[in-house]
Formats: structure tokens, C-alpha cells, sequence
């Protein structure tokens, strides 16, 4: 990533909603910890919710490619991090990882 | 690699425009972050995180995130409404109609190409012989029979005439065209497609050779029919057995066109891909599954109605490459006299030669030799190849595949 690149940092607590009979967070819990983090960023890029929704055009998710490393527990403070990652001239892509908040 | 990473996750977005969900370019305004170096090939390539080295662009299973899968051959980001391929598909129509099919009964047919093939139908309508064509009643085998009982259709249905003769050449053209603008649309959307469609349609090549009762154009609407098959087997899971199958009956027709060169050419194509494209390498011994693959009877059947294998090998090698050799050799009798014609052009035969004698048989051995080694991996996401051979495999496959043929 290079300076000039949109990016977006967010720091998400992983509620009791956020978390399956295991104990850990469900797979899909993290989809909406990246939703929250692509939102903000897509605010970086004129994309604001309110304006969206006055001008109808959305972004909206054709594909989504996700490798669970570890799994993060109950009460976890993590950090989200998203930039947008590619360009073509219809399409783009972001990246987002997410990783314990160590602050 | 970032021991505390817990996810990580890349999505593809498209811009649209609602309620009629049209697909929007990107704004102006994010041409700064293109200027930046953000293009195709994405930030990934030097991401610059400091604890996070491992870049997203080698995911666990080892494949590039920019794989060929995502600029070749991605899905669509938004499915276009199906009247619009229609409008594409009938905007051809009037000028196929026009160049194609309103001029079949224009002129006789007048070269030798015609006359052998168009004769021979015509021999094997009167006959009643559908497995052996002949010409004055000499067996007639450089090519399969698939266009013959075409043309032979056609004259039954519609009379002997020169239309009738030409109408499967001009069908197979129809065909060609529209398979190209699919195959356009399936690649780069539906305008790229209609321009390949109509360079197709419009380029003298297409315009004078399909006007020529050769097996060429059948074969070529052919061989587009198995791209576009696999093409569309690899772009979706679901219906992907039914999409490779059509691969399949494709290419086999092809070979009941044009022999082998129905698989040489496929193969060629789908071996070009593998070159560049890593699940593709791993089924190579797919390939082996030629060996299974059903070698046409009814041609087989012809053959051996001469006088034994060996009559049958010399007639090959006599009828496909003999002819270039004496031609070389200045030995023409005076029905293929082609004295105004250098004889360097013939020398292309030579090769032919090695590839023609008993080339059914040594391709068969060749490819069960192969067969031994096929690759017993994930049998959904294979290569068209290895839909042939999966009913062999399938005790030995697992069946869980992935969408798509990328393993991330």
C-alpha cells in the first residue's frame, strides 16, 4: 500500500452476538466486522451512505475470497484494517485483514 | 506471515446503478489512486504494512491472487438482461442472411473442392451407402463423414441444387458468428463480442470460404462450440458437467469433420491456458483421458470396409499426404494437375506424412500410455479433459470442488 491509497482502520469488540457454541467467532460474524471496515472506506472515496442512497449507485460485492488464520474469543478487541486494493476500470477490490488490537 | 493475523479477505465490488442495476465505470475522481500505482495489478504487489510481509497475493494454497482465472475469465460483475445477448444475437441476423444465406444458389459450384464433397453426398443419397463415401464409386475417405450425411441431409430435404449443397457450409458460418460474439460476450461483455462477431462476419476469408462446400467452416463453428463450452464450464460450477460434456460432443464432431484435428485443436488451446494457469497443469494427465474417448465408429467402420487394415492405412497415407508427395514429386495425373502451382508448396506434406500413417491407432496407444498417470485430485474443477474420463475416475475421486477453478 502507498501513502496516497484510501485506507481505513477499525477497531471492533467481539460482542456475545458475535460468537457461535464454541466460544469463538463465527465465520460469518467476520464478514460483518469487514462490512463495517469496506463502509468506512468506501466513505474515503466519496462513497457516503446518505449520498448513495440520493443517487442510487452502490457498490456492491461480486466476490469475496476470505482465509480464517485464527480465531478470535469473546470480549477480543480487534483491529480492522481495508484499503482498496485494485483498480480496473468497472471493478475494484479491497483487502481487509483483521488482527488483534494490541493498543 | 503474521503469526497474530486472524482473517483476511479480499472482495471484488462493482459499481451499479439501481433499480436497473447497470453496471457503472468507476469515478473519475479515483483515476488519482490508478495514477498512484493502484492499477490491475493492486497494491498487494508491494504492500508496504510493516508487521504484515505476507502480502494477500500468495494466499495459503500458493496461487496468485492475480491469476489468470481474474483476468481472463472472471464471472461477470453483474449478470446483463438476457434480452440484451438476444438484441446482439438478432442485429447479426439480416446480414448473415444477406451474405450467407440468400446467396447459397449463386453460381454453380465451380471448383474441385466442391465437386468431391458435394458429389459424394450425392453418391451416398443415391447409394444409400452412409458409411463409405464415394466419388464415381472410388471410396472417398480423406475426410470424416459428418459433413457429407450434412450435405446429403440437405439434398434429400431440399433437392439437388447447388443451395442444398452449400446450405450446412452457410449454416456452420451462422453458427461460427454467433458463437464468436458468445464467446466475445463470455470474455469481454457484449459489445466486444459483437465487434468479434462482426470482424468474423465481415472478413473475406469468412465471406469467400464459406461459400466453398469444404468441411473447414463446419469444422471451425465446431471447434468455437467447444471453446465456448469450456469456457462456460469454467466459469460456474453449477452445470459445469453439462457444459464440459458439450465440450465433449463438440470436439467430437469436429473429429467427424476434420479427424483429429478436432482434438489437436482444443487441446492446443486448453494446453496454451495450462501454460499460464496452475489448476490447469495439475490435470495435464487429464488429457490422457483421449484414450477413453469415443473414436467414432461409424468413420472407423468405413475404414474397414476396404480390404483390411493395411489397404486402408496405404489409402490414408496415399489420399492425405501421398497427394502433396507427387505433387512434389512433378508425378500428377491430369485430374489434379496443379502445374501452374510451385512445388515448394507442397512440401508441407512431409510432415503429414509422419502424422498420418495409422495416426488412429498410435494416438489411441499414446493416450492410454498417458492414462496411467492421470491425476486423481478434485474431479469438479478439472479441466473439460477430465469430464471424458471422470465416469473412470469417479470411484477414485473426491467430489468437493470449488466454485471456481481457482484454489485460494
Amino acid at each position: 500500500m502507498n501513502s496516497e491509497s484510501p485506507s481505513v482502520d477499525v477497531e471492533v469488540q467481539v460482542m456475545f452476538f458475535d460468537t457461535d457454541c464454541g466460544g469463538v467467532v463465527h465465520n460469518i460474524a467476520y464478514l460483518r466486522f469487514i462490512e463495517t471496515a469496506r463502509t468506512l472506506l468506501a466513505e474515503q472515496l466519496g462513497m457516503k451512505l446518505v449520498e448513495m442512497a440520493e443517487t442510487r449507485q452502490y457498490p456492491v460485492v461480486v466476490r469475496t475470497e476470505i482465509d480464517y488464520r485464527r480465531a478470535a474469543k469473546l470480549g477480543d478487541c480487534l483491529r480492522i484494517r481495508g484499503w482498496l486494493d485494485r483498480l480496473d476500470r468497472a471493478r475494484f477490490w479491497c483487502a481487509l485483514r483483521d488482527s488483534p488490537h494490541l493498543g | 506471515m503474521d503469526d497474530t493475523l486472524i482473517a483476511e479477505c479480499r472482495q471484488m465490488l462493482a459499481l451499479i446503478q439501481m433499480p436497473e442495476a447497470k453496471l457503472l465505470r468507476l469515478p473519475e475522481s479515483w483515476e488519482r489512486y490508478r495514477r498512484a500505482g493502484l492499477g490491475r495489478e493492486g497494491l498487494n504487489r508491494r504492500a508496504t504494512f510493516p508487521a504484515e510481509s505476507a502480502s494477500l497475493t500468495h494466499m495459503p494454497s500458493g496461487n496468485p491472487a492475480l491469476s489468470l482465472d481474474d483476468i481472463f475469465i472472471s464471472p461477470r460483475a453483474l449478470t446483463p438482461p438476457p434480452t440484451r445477448r438476444a438484441r446482439f444475437l438478432s442485429s447479426f441476423f439480416p446480414w448473415r442472411r444477406q451474405s450467407h444465406l440468400a446467396t447459397l444458389n449463386w453460381g454453380d459450384l465451380y471448383n474441385e473442392t466442391d465437386g468431391q464433397y458435394a458429389g459424394a453426398a450425392r453418391e451416398m443419397l443415391e447409394s444409400g451407402q452412409w458409411l463409405t463415401p464415394t466419388n464415381d464409386g472410388i471410396p472417398r475417405l480423406q475426410k470424416p463423414l459428418l459433413l457429407y450425411w450434412a450435405i446429403a441431409i440437405s439434398l434429400k430435404t431440399f433437392g439437388l441444387t447447388t443451395a442444398a449443397a452449400r446450405l450446412p457450409i452457410g449454416l456452420a458460418i451462422v453458427a461460427s458468428v454467433a458463437l464468436t460474439f458468445l464467446i466475445g460476450d463470455r470474455l469481454g461483455g457484449p459489445w466486444r463480442g459483437f465487434l468479434a462477431g462482426l470482424i468474423h462476419l465481415c472478413s473475406c476469408g469468412t465471406f469467400l470460404l464459406g461459400r466453398i462446400v469444404m468441411p473447414e467452416p463446419v469444422f471451425s463453428a465446431l471447434i468455437a462450440g467447444a471453446i465456448y463450452c469450456a469456457i462456460r464450464g469454467y466459469e460456474r460450477r453449477r452445470g459445469r458437467r453439462g457444459w464440459f460434456f458439450g465440450f465433449w460432443i463438440c470436439a467430437a464432431l469436429a473429429c467427424m469433420t476434420k479427424s483429429l484435428l478436432g482434438l489437436v485443436y482444443p487441446a492446443a488451446l486448453l494446453g496454451l491456458l495450462s501454460c499460464f494457469y496452475r489448476e490447469a497443469r495439475c490435470v495435464s494427465g487429464g488429457a490422457a483421458q483421449l484414450g477413453r474417448y469415443p473414436d467414432f465408429p461409424p468413420h472407423r467402420r468405413a475404414l474397414a470396409n476396404l480390404a483390411g487394415a493395411a489397404t486402408s492405412r496405404i489409402s490414408l497415407l496415399t489420399s492425405r499426404s501421398g497427394s502433396g508427395l507427387i505433387h512434389l514429386a512433378g508425378q500428377t495425373d491430369a485430374s489434379h494437375s496443379y502445374d501452374n502451382v510451385s512445388r515448394h508448396v507442397f512440401l508441407g506434406a512431409a510432415p503429414r506424412l509422419v502424422v498420418s500413417v495409422d495416426d488412429c491407432n498410435s494416438s489411441r496407444r499414446l493416450a492410454r500410455l498417458a492414462t496411467r498417470s492421470a491425476p486423481t485430485r478434485n474431479r469438479d474443477s478439472r479441466m473439460p479433459f477430465r469430464f471424458a474420463g471422470s465416469r473412470s475416475c469417479s470411484s477414485r475421486s473426491s467430489s468437493s470442488g470449488n466454485d471456481r477453478i481457482t484454489t485460494r
